[in-house]
């Protein structure tokens, strides 16, 4: 019956000595945010009188909340999206929108002012150089905004190659914890903190990309596996331009990965990357519109020198304008009257007009030039705006699911000090079970041999 | 519900990151006076202060095209008026020249004065402005009139047209107005001062109710631009009005609201404040402080 006691209370004492070990490793990983709580699980020892026979230790196990684990990975890979789409839409925003207030719309407004001049004084030769410089600076604004934007584009599309490597690198470290995790848990070892490290490289997976998990470690992006098990596959890109992509190498060939699937930072940049490529060409043919526009008027119109039908800027599509190199104060077309008779600005009236033709852009109908660029403006604006407010959303979302997840797996010292205030009493209760049992045993020992 | 120490601190730097943000934003507004920036910060904003801008800075151009037309018209206006003189002049002295008593000499003397006035009127219609010659049609770089009062100019006009679309002729078809040495009021003082050289009083009479009518023509040529001017001052005050207008409804649009922006930078603030001093309070966790 001694020998029973003292098991017993030995058994208390390994459970409040295991117990507070993992108390101590929780309060020191409290500062930790990929660390998940971890206590003792204890199971009763059966006895065959049914009085007990202590207390057995099962295994060390983390607090887990797989539901929240998954809603915060969507959210990080919206968060990383949003915020990595918001910054670079921003960017390109202020070169659409320079602080300076010169953006293309009051450079083009200058420039119909200049003309309207022009056809007031048509035969000053001043007059006709303002009109070009006007003219020059149009086509300059427009060069500097496409400039600026395949700057941007170039510099955004080459930090893709560095993110990718990011993915594959997070993707192998998984595959090997993936390994490990399944040796522990066959040599019956606690997982519990290598568990944590792959949750945390999945997070990290579902900010670069928008990759999701599973309980076995099993990662994918839009049904995609990065991770299977214990391989891990690499991704890489495809094509380039407006037909850059993504793909991952599978044994049997590759497998492309859909572009709407494709979230967290590496969604948002190639997002972003379109939707600049988008704002260049919606700016390049807009200029494009207006010097076709006139360079149609200019073309029936006369110089001071009698030339006719001298361009006043280059066009082509899909890239900025420029202002026509031969085009000079002498053969400017202000004229309508061939020969080119001084005093007459009528072509140069025509052509500062066209600042209120409205349909010269199909696309936005029934529209001023100056009209058709604040639209364009304001169509990138609400997609800044969109951006830059669903990436808040989307991070105070994150920040309450991780507060959330936090009551579950994160460590309150409060609760562990009580909790280790309660170990330290089985281990106090424990021993004196121990020190009974002895004495209980020195007792009968002494009165046996007196 | 347990809370963990961390996401205490999380919070409180979530919390502070979001005061500090908007904080940024409204010192922003403040610094530069403006609310909207950038398209992203109110899309409709930007555009419509966009057009309105547009509309602002070519009306601001009409106010200086318009004075410059309106200096270009009065110089116009001036010449006529001069000539208007120069006609009633001339009507005296062609009275005085047709008179029964006056003789062959004295006529002469008349002659040369009309000649003189011939001069002057030739002088108004070879008038300028900013280089350009008013009475001469297109063909504005060159004096429309020689000595002799040969026309080279040409019956072609120039119209300047304002943002409000209104439509003033600037370069006037002097043959029109004038004549040439044959026709019109040159033509008429040239025959006068003809006949009164020649002592020709039937002439000289002759002259006198074309001069009247000539008078009468020039009358109705000051007459138009008094209307043209009429409009371009219209087109000026206007502009005027309407600058002042759109600047300032492009203000309502962007512009920061200082006494709403200081109010709300008042609440950021207090917000901070509370926050900060709830993180003080953090690192005094009362359990430690009651086990230890």
């Amino acid at each position: 019956m001694s020998v029973n006691l003292n098991s017993i209370g030995i058994s208390g004492i390994s459970a409040a000595e295991n117990a507070m070990a993992a108390i101590e490793s929780n309060i020191a990983n409290a500062s930790n945010p990929n660390y998940s709580a971890e206590s003792v699980k204890l199971q009763a020892v059966p006895s065959f009188n049914g009085a007990g026979a202590g207390v057995q230790i099962l295994g060390t196990v983390r607090a887990e909340a797989p539901y929240l684990t998954n809603q915060i990975n969507s959210t990080q890979s919206s968060t990383s999206y949003n915020q990595e789409y918001s910054q670079l839409t921003t960017l390109a925003q202020q070169i659409l929108a320079p602080s300076s207030g010169n953006d293309l719309s009051s450079v083009m407004q200058n420039m119909f002012n200049a003309l309207t001049n022009l056809s007031a004084s048509p035969q000053d030769v001043t007059v006709r150089a303002s009109a070009i410089a006007a003219m020059s600076q149009f086509a300059q604004a427009n060069q500097t905004i496409s400039s600026g934007l395949s700057s941007i584009v170039g510099n955004q599309t080459s930090q893709i190659q560095s993110l990718v490597a990011q993915v594959n690198q997070a993707s192998s470290q998984i595959a090997q914890l993936n390994q490990q995790i399944t040796a522990a848990n066959a040599s019956g070892q606690s997982g519990a903190a290598l568990e944590d490290q792959r949750d945390a490289l999945v997070n990290q997976l579902a900010g670069l990309i928008g990759a999701s998990g599973d309980a076995q470690g099993n990662v994918t992006v839009g049904g995609v596996p990065l991770v299977s098990g214990t391989s891990a596959l690499t991704l890489s890109t495809t094509g380039s331009g407006p037909t850059l992509g993504l793909e991952v190498t599978l044994s049997n060939g590759s497998l492309p990965i859909d572009a709407n699937q494709i979230g967290g930072t590496l969604g948002g940049l190639l997002a972003g990357v379109a939707s600049v490529q988008q704002l260049q060409s919606d700016v390049n043919n807009f200029a494009g519109s207006i010097a076709s526009a006139m360079n149609t008027q200019a073309s029936s119109g006369y110089g001071l020198d009698g030339s006719t039908g001298t361009a006043l800027f280059t066009v082509t599509v899909g890239a900025p304008i420029g202002l026509n190199p031969a085009l000079n104060a002498q053969n400017l077309g202000a004229s309508a009257t061939a020969g080119g008779v001084p005093g007459d600005g009528s072509n140069a009236s025509a052509l500062a007009a066209l600042a209120n033709n409205q349909s010269l852009f199909p696309s936005i109908p029934d529209s001023t030039p100056v009209q058709t660029f604040s639209t364009i403006s304001a169509n990138f604006g609400t997609l800044v705006q969109n951006a830059t407010n669903s990436q808040q959303q989307s991070a105070a979302s994150l920040q309450s699911l991780t507060q959330l997840k936090g009551s579950i797996t994160g460590v309150s010292l409060n609760d562990q000090l009580t909790q280790l205030v309660e170990y330290q009493n089985l281990l106090q209760a424990s021993g004196r079970a121990v020190q009974a049992a002895n004495d209980m045993m020195s007792f009968l020992i002494q009165q046996l041999s007196s | 519900m347990a809370v963990p120490d961390i996401s205490l601190f999380n919070t409180l730097a979530f919390g502070l990151d979001g005061t500090t943000s908007s904080l940024q934003q409204v010192e922003q507004n403040i610094a530069t006076g403006k609310q909207v920036n950038q398209p992203s910060d109110n899309p409709l904003a930007y555009a419509s202060s966009q057009v309105l801008g547009a509309q602002e800075s070519a009306v601001s151009n009409d106010i200086l095209l318009a004075q410059q037309v309106q200096a270009q018209l009065s110089t116009a206006s001036n010449a006529l008026s001069s000539v208007t003189n120069s006609i009633n002049s001339a009507l005296s002295i062609a009275t005085q020249g047709s008179d029964a008593s006056i003789n062959t000499t004295e006529m002469a003397t008349l002659g040369t004065q009309v000649q003189s006035i011939l001069q002057q009127v030739l002088g108004a219609a070879n008038s300028q402005y900013g280089g350009s010659h008013l009475f001469a049609g297109n063909q504005v770089q060159s004096a429309p009139y020689d000595i002799n009062g040969n026309y080279s100019g040409d019956n072609g006009s120039n119209f300047v047209t304002f943002s409000d679309g209104t439509k003033v002729q600037t370069n006037l078809d002097g043959s029109a107005i004038f004549g040439t040495s044959t026709t019109g009021l040159i033509g008429t003082l040239t025959a006068l001062a003809s006949a009164l050289s020649s002592g020709n009083k039937t002439a000289v009479a002759a002259a006198l109710p074309q001069l009247q009518a000539n008078l009468a023509s020039i009358g109705a040529a000051n007459g138009s631009l008094g209307i043209s001017l009429q409009s371009v001052s219209t087109v000026l005050n206007n502009a005027t009005n309407q600058s002042t207008s759109l600047q300032a409804s492009i203000s309502n649009l962007v512009d920061t609201d200082v006494p709403q922006a200081a109010a709300q930078e008042q609440q950021v603030l207090l917000q901070q404040q509370a926050l900060i001093s709830l993180g003080s309070s953090l690192g005094k966790l009362p359990l430690i402080n009651i086990l230890a």
